[in-house]
């Protein structure tokens, strides 16, 4: 290797860690710093192996997207109880969108196979909508490669988010 | 807008076959699918949504998405109803009619716009704050979705919905996220319901997201035979798709229960031969009949009228006679607005529109 492979994370440092998955006859390769992997804590004496998932769900966001928001026991303008909204599946007010998001995630990955809307939006949101609607629906797709451990596509949608966004 | 006074002037409707223009079905799905129906709910992002609406707030948002279609360039061809104006029983023709639901029907502070056809209707703080409504015969999901989609896309204009770009439009209920687009179509389904075949449809449909139960009851032995099929699934799917496969679904099982008709008619012909000239001879010749009795003539005559047993009757007539034979319907016809009304003078009056409905019919 003449010039050295720039973690793939930060794209600053040198990759020092390779992972590499081998499928039939083909390769995938991840790359990263010491440095990335410390922060993600990926690098622990006790760590026999990498976990992989978690390293792919960190490159989405830069979060734990385990850890999601904290549901409120009611919606700040409405005052519909979380109690009442379990209940009856109903919600009180536009923020009781907000003040509910993780319950609503949670049920609707349960009731639709594709919890994500892909119809029509009012002429105003579908515009602004639009620009970054394709990168939303890829950086889905290779979430839910990873959590699937299907790294080959995790690796190809990871390729195409890049030439779709250099700056990533 | 028209001058509209109520369901007054509800044009032609004590006759059949001309009322029955809304409900018209193309002559080859007309003996399994009768109608379709497409629903798209709305809520104001502004304003808490219906049952957790203060009052003087929910006036306020009625009054926002009514002088919403009053802006529209095509406004003269909607009226606007306020329900607190109208008499009950025409209240009650509207929840006969499929417009708005019982409980609707008797809330106060209540408006509808209804088209000049009565085929599309706004109606305002149900569930949501608004929903669509358009309503027409036979296999119609693609024509009705692009009214109610224009119609839609100009009241956006006016109107801040509440949306999202990952949920869709916010709607009161999370089973009704994304497109909040309810699809359903009514089905006729005899031989089906008869062989017991119906009990695998509504599994398999089940599992492709739909539903389908009973027009007249919510049980299996539907009354009638009639069933609806609709979609559960409003998030994930585009519009277009969710009608798609609804329509796919609806054209199969019309497809499954016009080749079981054929088997019917190959081993057990007498048995169907009886049941269709039975309820024909009852509602040629009887005075009184109780809705229960006219629902199930009015099936056998129409899958009589489908297999070709019976000649000279439209199924479009046999369609509004559904409809027109429901007690609030009767008693405009007798123009008794009181809400008791002799039971007997309601049976007997049935018996007479069916019967004068159903002149020409003649054996095929």
């Amino acid at each position: 290797m003449g010039v050295a492979t720039k973690c793939e994370i930060c794209g600053l440092k040198d990759a020092v860690i390779h992972i590499r998955q081998i499928q039939k006859d083909l390769v995938h390769e991840l790359h990263i710093c010491e440095e990335c992997a410390q922060e993600k804590g990926l690098i622990r004496e006790e760590d026999s192996e990498l976990p992989i998932a978690n390293l792919l769900s960190g490159l989405l966001e830069g979060k734990d997207v385990t850890g999601a928001l904290e549901v409120k026991d009611a919606c700040p303008k409405c005052g519909l109880k979380a109690v009442e909204f379990r209940k009856q599946g109903k919600l009180g007010c536009a923020e009781c969108f907000e003040a509910f998001d993780k319950d609503i995630r949670a049920i609707l990955s349960q009731m639709a196979a594709r919890p994500r809307h892909t119809g029509k939006l009012p002429h105003t949101l579908s515009v602004e909508h639009a620009a970054s609607a394709e990168g939303e629906g890829l950086r889905e797709e290779l979430r839910e490669a990873v959590e699937r451990e299907d790294y080959e596509q995790a690796a190809r949608i990871r390729d195409k988010l890049r030439e779709m966004e250099p700056n990533v | 807008m028209f001058d509209f006074t109520g369901l007054g002037d509800m044009k032609g409707w004590m006759h059949p076959a001309d009322s029955a223009d809304a409900t018209a079905t193309s002559a080859d799905s007309a003996s399994v699918v009768i109608s379709s129906r497409v629903r798209l709910s709305r809520n104001l992002a502004a304003y808490p949504y219906p049952g957790r609406i203060p009052a003087d707030k929910e006036e306020e948002c009625r009054e926002r998405i009514l002088a919403a279609f009053r802006r529209l360039p095509n406004a003269d061809e909607f009226a606007i109803l306020y329900l607190d104006d109208l008499p009950a029983l025409e209240r009650r023709i509207l929840f006969e009619r499929n417009l708005v639901s019982q409980g609707y029907s008797i809330e106060k502070q209540r408006a509808i716009v209804l088209s000049r056809d009565e085929s599309v209707a706004g109606i305002i703080g149900d569930e949501d704050h608004l929903r669509l409504v358009g309503m027409k015969g036979g296999l119609s999901l693609e024509p009705l979705l692009a009214r109610l989609d224009g119609l839609d896309t100009q009241l956006e204009e006016s109107l801040p919905y509440a949306v999202s770009p990952d949920w869709g439009y916010l709607n009161t209920a999370i089973t009704n996220l994304g497109t909040g687009l309810k699809a359903s179509m009514m089905l006729h389904l005899p031989a089906l319901s008869m062989s017991g075949l119906i009990k695998r449809a509504v599994k398999a449909s089940a599992q492709l997201g739909l539903s389908i139960r009973g027009f007249f009851s919510e049980s299996m032995d539907s009354l009638g035979d009639m069933y609806i099929i609709a979609n559960e699934i409003t998030i994930g799917l585009a519009e277009k798709e969710i009608i798609g496969n609804l329509g796919r679904i609806a054209v199969q099982l019309a497809g499954y229960e016009n080749r079981t008709r054929e088997e019917l008619m190959e081993k057990r012909r007498v048995d169907i031969e009886d049941r269709v000239f039975r309820a024909w001879g009852l509602l040629t010749w009887c005075r009184y009949v109780s809705h229960r009795e006219a629902i199930e003539a009015l099936s056998a005559l129409r899958l009589g009228v489908a297999l070709g047993l019976i000649a000279a009757v439209e199924p479009s007539t046999l369609t509004a006679l559904l409809y027109l034979s429901q007690k609030s319907h009767i008693q405009r016809v007798l123009q008794s607005q009181a809400d008791t009304v002799d039971s007997k003078l309601i049976d007997y009056t049935r018996a007479k529109i069916i019967r004068e409905a159903l002149t020409n019919a003649r054996g095929g």
